[in-house]
């Protein structure tokens, strides 16, 4: 059970981080990212405390590094999947009765 | 430190390089993920165990990765769009994404802790995208607008008509060939 919530805390911790920085990489002016910066540190916050009393011999900074490791390699495991699903969509996009050739 | 700042520097990448050519900044995006992915796969020493597996399991992945996101590319490129379709980038496409499939099945063995990760990562993933959206009503909810938009005035409609048109020749043209 532990290692479920190591993972589940630390897909938490990864995705808030993954939209922290993309709000920061992909400011523009016509956006407002402040309350969606807060709201992820939030999130992110209380992922890292949880991970952490879950992980209670470790340090927050050490559950949360062994937390979001675990889930990206959880994250790598299920990528195939992804293949897949991206294989069938590409499959029925391919298949076309009326097509007109180009060189 | 390195390692967490290559992942940071891969998912600024991503995201700058997802802003089009409407923004200077796209142009950095390539050049930082590929420089975010080296920092990942060639990581100091001193990383915590899990952080060495999460590097090694990012290098196998792109072993069938990179033919796999190729064979994709070309794939959807040489998809018949309006009846107009590639067969040469097809083949090459799907001959890639094929030997991606071959590679990845080869090494691929889930078994049933893979299985319940899988589960955890896709539980945090909804709850995470749950919260998130939750955030972006209110930040909407919040936000007064601008009200409604203006109808084009006689120049922007001559601008646009333009280019409509010129799209269409050209369409009409690509069809006669």
């Amino acid at each position: 059970m532990s290692d479920f919530l190591t993972v589940f805390f630390g897909t938490i911790v990864l995705s808030s981080m993954i939209i922290i920085v993309h709000l920061k990489a992909a400011y523009h002016p016509y956006h407002n990212p402040i309350p969606l910066i807060i709201s992820s540190l939030t999130v992110m916050s209380a992922g890292i405390f949880a991970s952490s009393l879950v992980n209670a011999n470790l340090t927050f900074l050490e559950s949360m590094r062994i937390s979001v490791s675990e889930s990206i390699i959880a994250i790598l495991v299920l990528s195939p999947l992804i293949y897949l699903a991206i294989t069938i969509i590409l499959a029925r996009v391919s298949i076309s009765t009326r097509q007109i050739e180009i060189q | 430190m390195q390692w967490w700042l290559g992942l940071a520097l891969l998912i600024s990448g991503y995201s700058m390089a997802r802003m089009g050519p409407a923004f200077k900044r796209s142009k950095l995006g390539a050049p930082l993920f590929l420089l975010g992915l080296l920092m990942t796969l060639f990581p100091p020493d001193g990383l915590l165990a899990a952080e060495s597996r999460a590097s090694d399991e990012i290098s196998a992945f792109l072993y069938w990765m990179a033919p796999a996101v190729a064979g994709f590319y070309l794939v959807a490129s040489g998809a018949p769009i309006y009846y107009i379709s590639s067969k040469l980038r097809l083949v090459v496409g799907w001959v890639l994404v094929l030997f991606a499939g071959y590679l990845i099945f080869e090494n691929w063995s889930p078994g049933v802790e893979s299985a319940i990760s899988g589960i955890a990562v896709i539980l945090g993933l909804v709850t995470t995208a749950v919260l998130h959206l939750i955030a972006v009503r209110f930040t909407e909810s919040i936000s007064s607008g601008d009200g409604v938009t203006k109808p084009l005035d006689d120049e922007e409609i001559k601008h646009v008509s333009a280019i409509l048109s010129s799209h269409l020749s050209q369409m009409e043209a690509s069809l006669d060939e």
